[in-house]
């Protein structure tokens, strides 16, 4: 089952075990096992957000939400600057162009009601683009070159079939002992990837 | 999480619960000699109205909440939904605490809708076509408005602008405008209507208290069906009631003003406060192990989320009727703005959008916050106060400046206390969770996918 | 799980046929893009691409000739354009409504229409932001509406309604998109992993980022979705909010109301709802996806029809009880005259001539959907199609009523008039619906129509079941042979 270089003279080194599984229940239940066994780089490759997984894998929370709502806020500070030195405000700023009172309708130049609705939108614009970015930054994506994309059998992960994989560099793998670990959580399949030096 | 057959879900001995009904029952005598004691009879009126209205907002809620988690055929609520069904089931108690008001308005012993009253005592014009003294009734109308506002800042000490003088012309012009809406404001249409309400909301109360109730008994499917069909066509009744009950009680304090957004306005408060009682009753319930497991942090998270939602819900609506006025400008809608920023109801205004958006958004946003039940709590009464602050603010205005009195304090005090000390008496009979409804075990095991 | 079950004695069922695998879904969807392409697929794309160039020629025209060409006149400014711009962003607004509002409210059958929705959302709002760009008849002057430094120290001035406009419609356009993209993701993945040449492979893998699936990344992933949509939710109330506000911050009789920005909002939702239920229809016959959108879904968009109708039925009545109550000459002559055609009459004795057009929306928008009140009618497709292009017409209606009827016999008799449409006006009306029909036909070709990741969500036994999991370890933890090492 275990395809492994055997060539030493190859420059490949390993990089990381998969391990593919039928069914969530199977995969759930191995997750459990490499979590115990105190494995740090590691993951589960499913084809759509599993529920429960956090618990099975031992993640904590994440924090993008403080991301966004930053942003968000900043967004809101954004608009009422820009808005109090276009309409309001009368000075030249870093000379983009002076600013200066505006009165319409009526209105006070820093009237707070009518600035509201942009508030609400910048507020709106930064929190989505920062989430967005945010998101990117924090799982490290894009990156398309990734050893498990050397795997044909990886292909079905985006279908139906999920996959474990430990990477050769974390601190408890080992090419045996790991591989022993993943055989005893009945993987329908297991494989060592390598990659090139 | 803990096996269902673990408790009966029953108030039982407890120390509190048991017991619960005596607490409000007493404060409602307190407030009640309170408000009779301090208040002459046309405050009273103005205190009782805003005490009554801000406990059926809750009532109105919690028909709200009921229906609509029939109309949707959810299961995350069922094991909070007996809480919400026995505040709801006090709408006949709300209607009992309501008769002496309608019977005062009705007699006129209650003079809060005086304005409009007296109009339909000499409308001459009211059935002429609108259009021939309606322009000269409108300036009239904002004449009068304005004189209305620099009354108070006149003597915004005093409070009462009363007896700020307009010219007879003014004056005239002013009843004419109201003159015309007699044929819905006049008292015999208006205490039809009110008693027309409160007989939907109770008829609907009961039904589904009573269907539920009959649920815990035999089990039977065909109880959740029943209520799911008939949700969606009572929710429409209960909406135009709704609506209309905030015209009529609400509204046509300032008989001239008028705002097409206002039934959503009162609607979103209502929910507000309905979820916040429900957090409320449902910790002290879930702390004292009165529930086991069956209502878990879980559905409290859902609750402060729907809470929160709410919360931006009623900021959005009230934003936007304030701002549509302000906007616009039209001196006889803005008169009504006017009023709530003379006379030192602009502290009051400013508080309602820091406490009833500001505070709440910043410190509900988080789940974080959502999950801390102890925040929560604490988060829960600040709203249900911030809930009768805003009823305060559409009522009060009306009676001039701004000045709490005991009977204010006391008339909720009153109201609030028989009406929770019926629920609270209530809860002890009744088993605390839905035991019958099919989709309980669902909700006992709901596990949240966000 | 046992407990997500279906409850047979509440006549609840499956939303996807029982036994669906997800390499079916996976299949079915994916199947669209990597088949050859159907003969009706090209002739209704060069049908759009001609409406499209009819476009182009209106436009050049105006371009050259300026705003005359419209039946742009007083005292009826812009009604077509105004009329075009709301009636389609109202419709970009049911696809953030179902990948949304319904994500938060947890209505698992939105995954079947949600990615469809969301791509009519983008176009849409492109076909609507077309109509501002070009209502000058200048739009290289369109830089005026962005607080640009520029050489005149000209500032937008931001208490227009119509600069939060600017700021609402471009704001929903690019969340749109980021919220889609991040949407197909996974998606893209899926296509990628299936592709069998090269350069599909490169295509789609390089929108894909290199997503693997991993759980590390879908915790994220699903945090970050969460947070778009309770972005999105306010953010598509607010933005026909502000479309409202056009209307509601002035004091003519008939827009400024209060109660315009909630009712607009249920509006474009219901006329939202109604263009997917008409291109779902269309689609899923086509395509072969009953099993995925099955009757069930129908059956959902359908009584979200009918809410939708009855918010809408609510803000008409009490826009008529207010405008009567307010005892306001101006506002009654608007609704009673203008609309109603019934009640006053102009001192000629006659109706507002525009009658039909109220009497229209109302039969569209609140008659015709009471038919959903029958669960005959809520499963019968060609019931609800027909339905859904009524609403459609119903809703566009709306919108010239508000727009024209309001306007075209105000305060002042001698100033009354009446609005046409001239050709070019509707030329350039029709030819959104080629920008829109070109956009999405490209979509549903090349990209996946239904979101493969999230409706593999929602089959059954999709999750593990911890409990189960650990109830089983436990007692055969002890016994259990330890692995050699």
């Amino acid at each position: 089952m275990v395809e492994q270089a055997h060539n030493q003279s190859s420059t490949k080194r390993p990089a990381l075990y998969l391990a593919e599984y039928d069914t969530p229940n199977a995969i759930a239940k191995a997750a459990m096992k490499v979590r115990d066994a105190g494995y740090k780089k590691w993951d589960c490759h499913t084809p759509y957000p599993m529920h429960g997984m956090d618990e099975a894998m031992g993640l904590k929370p994440t924090k993008i939400g403080f991301i966004s709502f930053f942003f968000g806020m900043a967004g809101v500070a954004t608009a009422v600057l820009m808005m109090k030195y276009m309409n309001a405000w009368d000075f030249n700023f870093l000379d983009i162009g002076w600013g200066y009172p505006i009165v319409v309708g009526g209105k006070p130049p820093g009237a707070f009601p009518s600035m509201v609705p942009i508030m609400f939108e910048l507020g709106i614009l930064f929190c989505g683009f920062a989430t967005l970015f945010g998101l990117l930054g924090i799982i490290k994506l894009p990156r398309h070159n990734h050893p498990i994309f050397e795997s044909e059998r990886f292909e079905a992960a985006t279908d139906d079939k999920f996959f474990i994989s430990i990477e050769a560099g974390d601190p408890s793998f080992n090419l045996d002992r790991t591989r022993a670990l993943l055989e005893s959580t009945g993987p329908t399949y297991l494989e060592l990837i390598e990659e090139g030096a | 999480m803990t096996d269902v057959k673990n408790t009966d879900y029953r108030v039982g001995n407890d120390g509190f619960w048991a017991r619960a009904w005596v607490v409000p029952l007493v404060l409602a005598g307190v407030g009640g000699l309170m408000a009779a004691l301090t208040a002459g009879p046309e405050r009273l009126s103005y205190a009782y109205l805003f005490a009554l209205f801000t406990i059926v907002t809750v009532m109105l809620g919690g028909i709200f909440l009921v229906l609509i988690q029939f109309l949707t055929a959810a299961h995350w609520g069922v094991s909070t939904r007996r809480i919400v069904e026995v505040i709801m089931s006090g709408a006949p108690v709300v209607a009992l605490l309501a008769l002496p008001f309608i019977f005062g308005v009705w007699t006129g012993k209650v003079p809060v809708y005086q304005e409009w009253q007296e109009a339909t005592g000499h409308g001459a014009h009211h059935d002429e076509p609108a259009d021939e003294h309606g322009v000269l009734g409108l300036a009239g109308s904002v004449a009068q408005a304005q004189g209305h506002a620099e009354g108070h800042e006149a003597d915004h000490e005093t409070g009462h602008d009363e007896g700020h003088s307009h010219t007879a012309q003014e004056t005239t012009l002013h009843h004419e405008i109201i003159e015309a809406k007699t044929g819905y404001l006049n008292t015999p249409a208006w205490t039809m209507r009110a008693i027309i309400y409160l007989l939907i909301w109770s008829v609907i109360a009961w039904l589904y208290f009573g269907w539920s109730r009959r649920q815990d008994e035999d089990h039977d499917p065909r109880h959740t069906l029943r209520m799911q069909s008939l949700a969606a066509p009572l929710l429409i009744v209960f909406a135009g009631a709704l609506t209309f009950a905030a015209f009529d009680w609400l509204m046509s304090l300032e008989p001239s003003w008028f705002s097409t957004i206002f039934g959503v306005v009162i609607f979103a408060g209502s929910a507000v406060a309905i979820l916040a009682t429900t957090i409320l009753i449902g910790l002290s319930l879930y702390k004292r192990g009165l529930v086991g497991e069956a209502i878990n942090p879980v559905h409290f998270h859902d609750l402060a989320k729907l809470l929160f939602g709410f919360i931006c819900f009623w900021t959005y609506v009230s934003f936007s009727q304030w701002m549509l006025i302000w906007y616009a400008g039209i001196p006889e809608e803005a008169t009504w703005f006017h009023k709530r920023w003379e006379g030192g109801w602009m502290f009051v205004s400013y508080l309602l959008i820091f406490g009833h958006f500001v505070a709440p958004f910043l410190l509900l946003i988080s789940r974080v916050q959502k999950l801390n039940l102890r925040w929560l709590q604490a988060m829960c009464f600040w709203v249900i106060f911030i809930h009768a602050v805003d009823i305060y603010w559409f009522v009060l205005p009306q009676a001039g400046a701004f000045r709490i009195q005991l009977a204010d304090i006391g008339a909720l005090l009153f109201v609030g206390g028989v009406f929770f000390a019926y629920v609270f008496w209530q809860l002890g009979r009744v088993p605390l969770i839905p035991v019958g409804d099919p989709r309980l075990q669902r909700s006992l095991h709901h596990h949240q996918t966000h | 799980m046992s407990y997500d079950a279906p409850i047979k004695e509440l006549g609840e069922t499956y939303l996807l046929p029982e036994g669906t695998t997800p390499h079916e879904v996976t299949e079915t969807i994916s199947r669209v893009t990597e088949d050859k392409t159907p003969r009706g697929w090209w002739l209704l794309f060069l049908m759009s691409l001609t409406a499209l160039g009819a476009m182009g020629g209106a436009l050049t025209y105006l371009f050259v000739q300026g705003v005359g060409v419209w039946g742009n006149n007083a005292p009826v400014y812009w009604a077509w354009d105004i009329t075009n711009f709301v009636w389609w962003i109202g419709i970009g607004h049911a696809g953030t409504l179902i990948s949304a509002i319904l994500f938060l409210f947890r209505q698992k059958w939105r995954t079947s229409i949600n990615r469809f929705a969301e791509a009519m959302t983008v176009f849409a709002v492109l076909c609507a932001a077309l109509f501002p760009a070009i209502h000058t008849g200048r739009p290289w002057f369109d830089y005026y509406l962005f607080p640009l430094p520029n050489q005149m120290d000209m500032w937008p001035n931001f208490k227009s309604p119509l600069m939060w406009d600017v700021f609402a419609v471009n704001t929903y356009l690019l969340i749109s998109v980021i919220f889609w993209y991040m949407g197909l993701i996974p998606d893209f993945a899926t296509l990628r992993d299936r592709s069998k040449n090269l350069f599909r492979k490169r295509a789609y893998g390089f929108f894909a980022l290199g997503w693997r699936g991993a759980h590390r990344h879908w915790q994220h992933y699903e945090r970050a979705y969460l947070i778009f949509a309770g972005i999105s939710t306010p953010l598509v109330l607010s933005v026909h909010s502000v479309v409202s506000f056009d209307f509601a911050t002035s004091v003519v009789p008939g827009w400024h109301t209060t109660i315009f920005p909630p009712y607009f909002v249920a509006g474009a939702v219901f006329s939202g709802f109604a263009l997917v239920t008409t291109l779902m229809l269309i689609c899923r016959s086509v395509f072969k996806m009953q099993k995925i959108v099955t009757v069930k879904h129908l059956d959902y968009m359908n009584k979200f029809m009918l809410g939708t109708a009855l918010l809408v039925g609510y803000a008409y009545a009490m826009e008529f009880f207010i405008a009567w109550y307010s005892s306001n000459p101006y506002e009654q002559w608007v609704f009673f005259h203008n609309r109603l055609g019934w009640g006053m009459l102009d001192s000629e004795g006659n109706w507002g001539p525009l009658w039909w057009a109220y009497y229209t929306m109302v039969f569209c928008n609140v008659v015709v959907p009471q038919i959903f009140w029958f669960k005959r009618a809520r499963t019968s497709v060609p019931i609800m199609f027909i339905a859904s292009i009524l609403i459609n017409i119903g809703m566009w209606f709306e919108r010239f009523v508000i727009i024209v009827t309001s306007t075209y016999r105000d305060f002042l008799p001698s100033a009354w008039g009446m609005f046409h449409p001239t050709l070019i006006d509707i030329l350039t009306y029709l030819g959104t619906f080629g920008l829109f029909f070109t956009l999405f036909l490209l979509f549903i070709r090349w990209l996946p129509m239904i979101a493969i990741a999230e409706v593999k969500i929602n089959l059954p036994g999709a999750h593990p079941d911890l409990h189960a999991i650990e109830a089983l370890e436990e007692p055969g933890a002890a016994t259990a042979p330890v692995p050699a090492e």
